[in-house]
């Protein structure tokens, strides 16, 4: 008989909601591809200068989404297909028509322009925005998460970065803008919920400012091991309901970054701050504790990119990822994409995005499930330790439910035991005994007749590994 | 013979002034700031750690530029390669005046050492491995280092806008001893030089 000890998180724990971002054309089986990944939300860009006109009116209504100088159709029909597929919608508000920009970005160094927005403007348009998806305008479905703007300490997103002593200047701005942004949606509806900035992970010099040093410029906080308040009332507080932060990393899931970066190895590092914010009256939300999510992340898969990361270790490394982002208090994972970009002749796979759980096929009925695809849908990880082999999983679509672990012995799978999940469908447990400490073995979780991806005993240690590959 | 050969010697030094003068990009102030090889990916990714110290990646493993599409939603997929040569152009002119220095320092770090991916916190002896939270997990946080954060008044920007600050920036003018606005000044000197240079062989050549 096999020893086992197992229970569900004995204190209580987040869920661990999963999404995902980048979900390309809005298709009815493009968001069912998202959906049967288990993920629960999908994050759409609501593009400022896509909706509103490209000259600002003589006579308008900004913060009227009727008015008719705004064309919303594409996002009406994102919003739409994403709610009819059983997806929560997430909008982030991003760009900016260039009669609301307070300066010109220099050319080539953005995405998509973007120079010092104005917030009453921003405000305005939030509003409009709000309005429209409040579920009660024309049919459309309610909205109720909002992300101000996107990665805001990447010149590739928002400009300037600095100012004229080289010092940073974004996150001061950024504060005005997420401040105008958060008093635009809740006076609309206070139970919609703001995220903050989506920050990129790392600092690079003379175009990034390292995340966390963003973060602590943002919310007037300084220390590291324990953040204090600066001197001063910062602004009245910084107004939003979630942090999030796209933790894109140049290796696997241990690995960390600069004192400023933040990579899977790193996620501690802004827990401990948003607490510390928290507790000193920092961030202006409507919870009191901060929740943390990431609307970003992935790495690139080989096949079909060449230079991605092996479909096997990327499996691992996946389940690996979505664990400890839950371990350190993350509640929201989206990964970027649900689909690869498709092939271009004159480019090769290094060039494009390769990162979707999905195969791209010649339509989307012809697209094929990656290994990934489970490890997404389906995480779970099992350690063996000097205690006895540790184990962390979430169910398929985070159902509760019986999990039974199984051990792989002499070519076949053999049950050790099972163990009930929680509400949210996170389950843990420990085996006292000594499968894998040999670093051989594989064990899987079985929920209702489908297993997770087997995790192997034999540990991949960290190595460089370029998200884009 | 003469008059002619002076002539041509101020032709000559205007020409070379001209030339000096139209190697700088119709916008220094907007084109200054942009530094040569970067593609978006180079700010998700880490630099590649050398002997001589981080280098900017620029390329992927297999020899080619990654510029992912990272514009959110099916509505815009520009690319910031598609610039063009114009673009790759007017970037090597930049390039040439661009400040170097102008924020924050490189974080690039080689990859860390080998680790077996175990859980951390502690494991009770009734079996169970301690739920996760941001207190039992373990605080990763760096020992040692702290950032000061930007002064706010020094940071906050002037008036409505954060224009002046937008121009200093495209500029690369700041404390960091960067050639900035002295690269105009010095142009003109060389053009001002020139002009004084002929008037003077002019004065210095009998009449007639």
């Amino acid at each position: 008989m096999a020893s086992f000890a197992a229970q569900a998180a004995a204190a209580p724990a987040q869920p661990l909601v999963t999404g995902i971002s980048g979900i390309g054309e809005y298709q009815s089986d493009v968001f069912g591809e998202a959906r049967s990944s288990g993920a629960k939300m999908v994050r759409l860009a609501l593009n400022w200068d896509s909706v509103a006109p490209a000259q600002k009116p003589a006579v308008w209504q900004p913060e009227d989404p009727a008015d008719p100088h705004y064309d919303w159709g594409y996002i009406d029909k994102g919003v739409r297909e994403a709610v009819n597929a059983g997806l929560t919608p997430v909008l982030v508000v991003d760009g900016a028509p260039q009669w609301a920009q307070r300066c010109k970005s220099p050319p080539g160094i953005q995405d998509s322009n973007l120079c010092d927005p104005d917030p009453a403007a921003l405000e305005a348009f939030a509003k409009a925005a709000a309005s429209r998806y409040s579920g009660h305008f024309g049919g459309l479905p309610r909205v109720q998460y909002w992300q101000g703007l996107n990665e805001p300490n990447l010149t590739l997103f928002f400009f300037p970065q600095f100012n004229t002593a080289g010092r940073p200047l974004s996150p001061y701005l950024y504060r005005q803008l997420i401040n105008a942004f958060y008093t635009g949606i809740k006076s609309i509806d206070p139970t919609d919920l703001v995220l903050a900035a989506g920050l990129g992970p790392i600092a690079v010099k003379g175009w990034t400012i390292g995340p966390m040093r963003f973060a602590r410029l943002l919310l007037c906080m300084k220390g590291g091991k324990n953040p204090q308040p600066t001197n001063g009332d910062c602004e009245g507080g910084v107004h939003f309901d979630i942090f999030d932060i796209h933790p894109y990393t140049t290796g696997g899931p241990t690995h960390e970054g600069g004192v400023n970066d933040l990579e899977l190895g790193d996620l501690a590092k802004i827990g401990t701050l948003l607490k510390a914010a928290d507790k000193a009256g920092r961030i202006k939300g409507s919870g009191g504790h901060t929740e943390l999510w990431n609307t970003e992340f992935s790495w690139d898969s080989n096949p079909p990119d060449p230079g991605g990361l092996e479909m096997k270790i990327l499996s691992r490394w996946i389940a690996e990822a979505l664990y400890r982002s839950w371990r350190v208090g993350m509640s929201h994972f989206f990964w970027y994409s649900i689909r690869d970009d498709p092939p271009e002749p004159n480019r090769p796979f290094s060039e494009t995005l390769q990162a979707g759980l999905f195969f791209r096929g010649a339509t989307v009925a012809q697209d094929q499930p990656k290994e990934a695809f489970y490890a997404f849908r389906f995480p779970f990880v099992a350690y063996p330790t000097k205690q006895g082999l540790s184990f962390w999983g979430r169910t398929p679509s985070s159902e509760a439910g019986k999990v039974s672990i199984q051990l792989r012995r002499g070519g076949r799978w053999l049950g050790a035991g099972s163990v009930q999940s929680d509400s949210d469908g996170i389950f843990q447990g420990l085996f006292e005994r000594s499968y894998g400490r040999d670093k051989r073995g594989l064990v899987r979780a079985v929920f209702q007749g489908q297993p997770s991806v087997p995790f192997s005993m034999h540990p991949v240690a960290d190595f460089r590994q370029p998200p884009f590959g | 013979m003469q008059i002619q050969a002076t002539a041509q010697r101020t032709r000559l030094c205007l020409l070379m002034a001209a030339i000096t003068l139209a190697a700088l990009p119709a916008s220094a102030a907007a084109e200054a700031y942009v530094p040569p090889g970067n593609s978006a990916a180079t700010q998700y990714t880490e630099a590649v750690p050398t002997a001589g110290g981080p280098k900017a990646t620029t390329h992927s493993k297999h020899g080619q530029s990654k510029s992912p599409d990272r514009v959110l939603g099916a509505h815009k997929t520009a690319k910031l390669d598609a610039q063009g040569p114009q673009g790759r152009a007017a970037a090597e002119v930049a390039a040439l005046t661009a400040p170097s220095a102008v924020g924050a320092k490189v974080e690039a770090t080689a990859a860390s050492g080998p680790g077996t991916p175990e859980p951390q916190g502690g494991q009770t002896g009734s079996g169970g491995v301690q739920a996760g939270s941001g207190s039992n997990a373990g605080d990763l946080s760096q020992s040692g280092r702290s950032t000061s954060p930007g002064h706010t008044a020094q940071a906050e920007p002037g008036g409505s806008s954060g224009i002046g600050e937008v121009v200093g920036q495209a500029t690369g003018s700041s404390s960091s001893g960067q050639l900035g606005v002295w690269l105009p000044l010095l142009i003109a000197a060389v053009v001002i030089w020139s002009g004084a240079y002929v008037l003077r062989r002019q004065r210095k050549r009998p009449t007639g």
